[in-house]
Formats: C-alpha cells, structure tokens, sequence
C-alpha cells in the first residue's frame, strides 16, 4: 500500500486499441450480414490489434517497474482471472439450468411436457368461474351476459352468452376486449370465434353472440378461481381526449378555486 | 511530467490524467442523456393522445429500446465512473488510477460503442426493437438485423465496464496514502470498491448472453432456443443474473455520493458510518438473490416464487439502515440547503418512495397483476430518475465548484432542483397510477381511459427535460463563469480533496500525504 508519485504520459495506444476493436467489430457485421469473405472483413480490425498490443506490451516491459507498479500488475492480473472465471461461469449456467429443469421438471424441460387436450374431462377439479362486464365511463351502451357465476371442470366445452346494446341515437364504435385474471388462466381459454373488433353498432342496435370456449384439461393446478371480463371501450371519445369526466372535473375545481381567490 | 496540460483535441484523445478522463466520462454522459432523453420525449409526444400519432410502431419499439440502453450504459453508468476517476485518486490521496492508460482505454471505448448501438438507424438496420432487457428469441431468432451492432456494442461496453473495475479495485487496495486503512476510506471510495467487484461478477455473464445470442443467430446454436433443445427461460435467467445486480451498480455509487453530501451540509458526522459500509455491502451480496423476482409469471414453483420474494424484502433491510442514517445524520444537524443538499434530500425522499414501490413489485400475487404494466415503468424511472439522477446532480453541485474554481449561481441551481423535483413527479406519478389501473407497457397505443394521466406525463417529461438546461447552464458557470469559489467551499466538509487547492491543480499528490487517524469515519 505505497503510494507513489507517477510518470502519466499521455499515450495515443489506448485510442487506436479501441480503433480497432470497431474494426473488428464492423468487420465481424460485414461478414455476418454482407457475406464478405471473413479475410476481408476481419483482417484490419484484427492487424489494428496486435499491432497496437505489440507496442504496448514492449512499452510495458520497457518502463521502470516501481513496487506499486508491480503490485498493480498483480491486481489486475487476479481480476482478469476472476473476470474470465465469471465468464466460464455464465456458460456452466447452461447446464446447470438444464439439470435444474430435469431434476424438477420446471420451465417445460426435458421428460415434462404439458399437452392440451379436449377430450378428457377432468371431473375432479372444479373451477368456479366469475363473470364480469366492463364498460368505459360516459359510454352510452350496455352490456349483459347470460350468466354471472358458473362452474367448469377442465377440459370440457362452455358457451357464454354476450349481448351488446345500443341504446343511444348515435353510432357507436365498440372495442371489446376480453380478459381473464390470473392472466395465466388465459392461456387455458380457448375461443372458436372472438368478438369482432372493433363493433359498430347503428343506433339502437342489439348484438348478441355466442362465445364458444375450450377449457383447456392441463389448467394449471395452482389457480382455484378464474376471473372472466369483458370491456367495452369506445373509439369516438377517443378523438377528442381531454375531454373525459374526470379531467373536466380536476379543471373545473381549480376553476372554482381561482373564481374564490 | 509536465504541470500544464496539452491544449488542443489530442490532449483529449491521448491523456491519462485521472482528472481529464472524469471530465470526458462526465461529458460523454451528459451528451448520451440528452441524445437518450430526446427520445424519451419522442417516446412521451407518441403517448399524449391514444391512437397512432407520428411514430410508427416498430419506431417506438426501437425508441424504447435505444433509451434504456443509452440511459443505462451511455449516461448513468459513465457519470459514476466519471465521478470515480475524480474522486477515488483525491480521496484516498493517490497520485492517479493505478492504470492510466487502461483509464483512457475504457473512456474511449464507450464513445466507439454508442456509436455501434446507434447506427442501425443509419446503416445496417432496423434498429433492435425488442426493449433493453433483448428477450430471446425476439432478439435471436425474430432479431433485426440490428441486433448484432447492439451485441458488438454490449461487448465494447462490458469491456470498458470491467476494465474500468479492475482499475478502480487495484488503485483503492494499492495506492491509498500511507497511513490510510479501508476502515479510514470514505463512503463513497468504499462503495465503489464494492461495485466494481460487483461489475466484475456480473459483466463477464452479460458479455457470455450476448454471445450465446450471436451464436444462436449465425453459428446454428440453440442455447435460446426451444426448436434445438434450449430455453429462451434461460435467457431471462442469464440477463436478470446480470440485471438486477446492474441496479444495484447504478445505485450503490450515488449511495456513496449521498453520505459524502447529507454530513457535510448538517455538519455532523455520518451517523452509523460502519453500519453504512455493512448495508453497502449487504445489497451487493443479497443482489445475487433476487433475480427472479423479474421473473414471477414465467411459470416458476410456488416455492421459488417464495423465495425470492422473501430475498427481495430483505433487501429492504440494509435500504432502509441506509435511508435511517441519512436521516439520523440530518437529525439535530446545523443544515443548510445549499444546492446539493437540496437534491441530496430529494434523492433520499425519491429514493424511498421508488424502493417502496420495489417492494410492492416484490410481492407474488401482487406482480401478477402488475407485471409488465406501466406500473413496472413508474417504479423504475423513480429509482433511476427521481431517485439515482438527483443523487448525480447533487454530486456535479457538490464536487464541481472544488475541481474547477467557479460557483455557480444558487438561485438558479434552486430553480433547477424544484422544478426538477415537481416536474419528475408529475411524469412518474401518473405512470404508476395508469399502471395500477392496467395500462401495459412498451406500447405506443392505448386505451382511452388512460389518456389523461399519460397527457399529465407527457407534460412533466417535456418539462423535466427543459428545466435541465439549467443544470447546463450552472455547470457552465463552473467552468466559464467569473464567480470564484473560495478555498473553503463548503465549511462542513472533511476529507483529503477538501485540503487541496482551488480549483485543483493538473496534478495532485504527486507526493503523498500522510494520513493519521479516522479522517471520515
């Protein structure tokens, strides 16, 4: 731990290092996306670096060595070993993982595979199912569905019946969007035919279809309740944005605040 | 060894002068966030109003990606190693780093690097679009051709990252004044010997994905993919590996920055400054064990969700020993709030409340319903933004006027900090609120029920982007302006840069000072 005043010559080398370190680079994406011949295209940036290394090293073993100089060299030496260990490290990862995964069958490795099916009809398990309907504040429309709760076994076919109204004297452009929570679940739910999107919907228009679900046997045993909705958003506010309740509301309490003031 | 240095751009290109390679560290970074927050304000213009405006989707998608990269690699990261390169030699009394030309060598690779990730935009492209996490496969088998220049661009900059390390590790072992023990060190030298070995066990695992990517995209390997017996799970294992203990590189700095700062303007020592070194050194190791908590709804055991969600709230431990000593140390302290106390407080309150909503993230059945919205966005920005920025800034006001001999004007770094104070808050309060309500990230669409909190943050983002020309302006002061800074800049402050000249000389301790006794702890 000495510390000792330094000889600091600026050097030129560290720059043309790097120079050629994005030779090297744009040479590896010329001959990668190019197909140049790897000679052509790795060669400079390749030459730059021994080129500039030789010189650096002979400039290294040239200078005076100080005791705190060599025991700089060993410090970087030991880390450069332990940067390289950390390296090797990350593809020992490779491996690892993979036992991981085949030990415990986790992440879909190897000897465990999840395979849907639709004919078996796991009557042991019995999801309850929670419906609900969404539709975006100051939108004049309804929706209703045909039931509000029910109970599905997995593996077996459901129908949910939608209605969408239009009770208003103006179009409406409806985008429906379904959802499921635990979003997990939905990669479980299969549909036949979704709603169509976006909706238009004539003044006083009624629309009603019939959602056709697969419920998938392999639903993952860790969800006991799933969650169903759909919204309803509607495109035509969305042109004038701004002007939605409740950015009205916050503009018209500061109004009333700057009226009292 | 001359006094002076050489005029002219070669002095910039060839010094090894630990002073001048923090000076172009900390310019570097100041340009990369002002390119990386340009984008950012295209990325917030597109969000104003719901439906497409003037960016085309796969646009946003590579917007989004280069911030993050550029905000991470290019401005966050260089800043702390140029606050390093200053600081770590002065501290500790050395004459400079102990590899100077190893110094200059990973300056000057970032520049080349960001040059790379930028220039798909150019040439080459498109430019990767896959957000700065690169998933596999939308990064090797569905990759853009610009995401080799992103892979060769990580590599320049995991380089210079781990040779920046290696240099910091051996000039705090090897060069402290005579005298001086690693209890004696200050905060800010001990948290960066503890990140730079933390860089240098987590770099070299980015550096082996990335190539693993290359190779899965032109060499025929399937480390990432599922066709050839590998796992794009792996892939997420390997970048959070690296990921989240990168957080903890950006933050573990500015925790140094801060304890260097908040006893100076309450004039008092840090309180619990050992305690302080032990939480340091507690997140760094309690980093290695979170990772997948990023990683919740991947399908995981039960079990290992668990597990990492109790790993993840004991970070919040040391964080919160952390964030009680800051306040101990302000507690019945003669405080001022001179510029970099003002942002040091606001980094300590910003910081808190963007840990909190770490926690909240932490949670299992709680990130179920907030992974991948903006939730996830609002938090981060208020760690990295809110929290970690500030910690930067109060940093610049704090040690700049020492190194160059100007102050600035107060009221105008005053009116940088409250504007930033408010302005941050208006973009990333919203952010977390449209996140709790269901608003997905990475999307340049949405839902109309979201519009009027994203027009609340587009207005902040604009705002918080303008108000840091002030911080432009007050560094300029620093460096042309006609108010001299005193000897004594700042009264409560202790430590071996403190007793040198101002501003400091080209050269500094070419003999060095004898150190007797706890000078800072």
């Amino acid at each position: 731990m000495i510390a000792r005043s330094q000889t600091i010559v600026p050097s030129i080398l560290p720059f043309a290092l790097v120079s050629g370190l994005f030779f090297l680079a744009l040479g590896f994406m010329v001959y990668l996306q190019l197909g140049t011949h790897w000679l052509f295209a790795l060669v400079p940036g390749v030459a730059t670096i021994i080129v500039v290394a030789v010189i650096w090293v002979m400039q290294l073993l040239q200078a005076p060595v100080h005791m705190h100089s060599r025991k700089n060299l060993n410090y970087g030496f030991g880390l450069t070993v332990f940067a390289c260990f950390i390296l090797w490290f990350a593809y020992l990862q490779i491996p690892l993982f993979h036992m991981v995964c085949h030990r415990f069958g986790i992440h879909g490795g190897v000897e465990h595979h999840h395979q849907a099916s639709q004919h078996i009809i796991d009557t042991s398990r019995t999801i309850p199912i929670h419906f609900t309907s969404l539709v975006m504040q100051g939108m004049p429309c309804n929706i209703t569905l045909d039931q509000k709760t029910s109970h599905w076994h997995p593996g077996d076919h459901y129908r949910l019946g939608v209605t969408i109204n239009n009770p208003s004297d103006q179009t409406l452009i409806v985008h429906p969007l379904l959802s499921a929570s635990p979003e997990r679940s939905s990669l479980s739910l299969h549909f036949k035919e979704g709603l169509p999107d976006p909706l238009v919907l004539t003044p006083y228009q009624s629309f009603h279809q019939s959602l056709e679900i697969d419920f998938d046997h392999d639903f993952p045993q860790d969800i006991k309740t799933l969650f169903f909705s759909i919204s309803l958003s509607n495109k035509t506010n969305a042109e004038n944005p701004g002007k939605q309740n409740m950015w009205y509301q916050i503009r018209t309490r500061y109004a009333s605040l700057k009226r009292f003031l | 060894m001359s006094d002076e240095p050489e005029k002219g751009l070669l002095r910039w290109v060839t010094t090894t002068n630990h002073k001048d390679i923090g000076t172009l560290y900390l310019v570097f970074s100041l340009a990369m966030f002002f390119l990386s927050g340009a984008m950012a304000l295209l990325i917030r213009t597109e969000l104003y109003r719901p439906n497409l405006m003037f960016l085309s989707p796969l646009f946003y998608n590579q917007l989004v990606t280069s911030h993050g990269l550029i905000m991470i690699f290019g401005a966050i990261m260089p800043a702390l190693a140029g606050f390093a390169n200053w600081q770590i030699p002065l501290m500790i009394g050395a004459a400079d780093m102990a590899f100077p030309r190893l110094n200059n060598w990973s300056f000057w690779l970032l520049p080349f690097a960001i040059l790379l990730l930028v220039s798909p935009y150019f040439i080459g492209g498109p430019a990767p679009d896959m957000g700065w996490t690169f998933y596999a496969p939308l990064s090797t088998t569905y990759g853009p051709p610009g995401t080799d220049a992103m892979i060769f661009a990580i590599h320049m900059l995991g380089i210079s990252s781990i040779l920046a390390s290696i240099n910091i590790i051996a000039t705090i072992l090897n060069l402290r004044a005579p005298g001086m023990t690693l209890w004696d060190m200050p905060i800010f030298v001990w948290s960066w010997l503890i990140t730079a070995f933390l860089i240098l066990a987590i770099m070299p695992v980015l550096a082996g994905t990335v190539t693993m990517m290359l190779t899965d995209r032109h060499f025929g390997t399937s480390f990432f993919n599922a066709a050839g017996g590998g796992s794009p799970l792996l892939f997420e294992h390997l970048f959070w590996f690296f990921g989240h203990p990168e957080v903890y590189v950006l933050a573990l700095p500015v925790f140094g920055i801060i304890s260097e700062i908040i006893p100076t303007f309450s004039r008092k020592p840090l309180f619990g400054a050992m305690s302080m070194i032990y939480a340091i050194l507690a997140i760094a190791i309690m980093s290695f064990v979170v990772w997948v908590h990023h990683m919740f709804t991947t399908g995981v055991y039960l079990s290992t969700q668990l597990f990492f969600m109790y790993t993840t709230m004991i970070v919040a431990v040391p964080t919160g020993v952390k964030v009680f000593n800051w306040i101990a140390t302000m507690y019945k302290g003669a405080i001022t709030l001179e510029p970099p106390m003002m942002f040091a407080v606001g980094f300590v309150f910003l910081f808190t409340l963007g840990g909190l909503t770490g926690v909240m993230l932490a949670i299992v059945p709680a990130d179920y319903q907030y992974h991948a919205t903006y939730f996830v966005v609002g938090h981060f920005h208020y760690v990295i933004v809110s929290g970690l920025y500030f910690g930067l800034v109060a940093g610049a006001y704090y040690w700049v006027p020492k190194w160059t001999g100007k102050m600035y004007n107060f009221t105008l770094a005053s009116w940088h900090f409250w504007l930033s104070l408010i302005s941050s808050n208006i973009t990333f309060w919203p952010m977390l609120l449209v996140g709790l309500a269901g608003m997905p990230r990475r999307i340049p669409d949405y839902n109309l029920q979201f519009t009027d909190f994203n027009q609340l943050a587009t207005f902040g983002a604009f705002a918080f982007g303008l108000s840091q020309i002030l911080f432009v302006i007050a560094m300029r002061q620093c460096i042309k302006g006609h108010q001299k800074a005193g000897q004594t800049i700042w009264d409560g402050a202790k430590g071996l840069e403190w007793r040198l000249p101002t501003p400091l000389p080209y050269h500094t301790f070419s003999e060095p000072p004898k150190v007797e006794g706890k000078t800072y702890i």
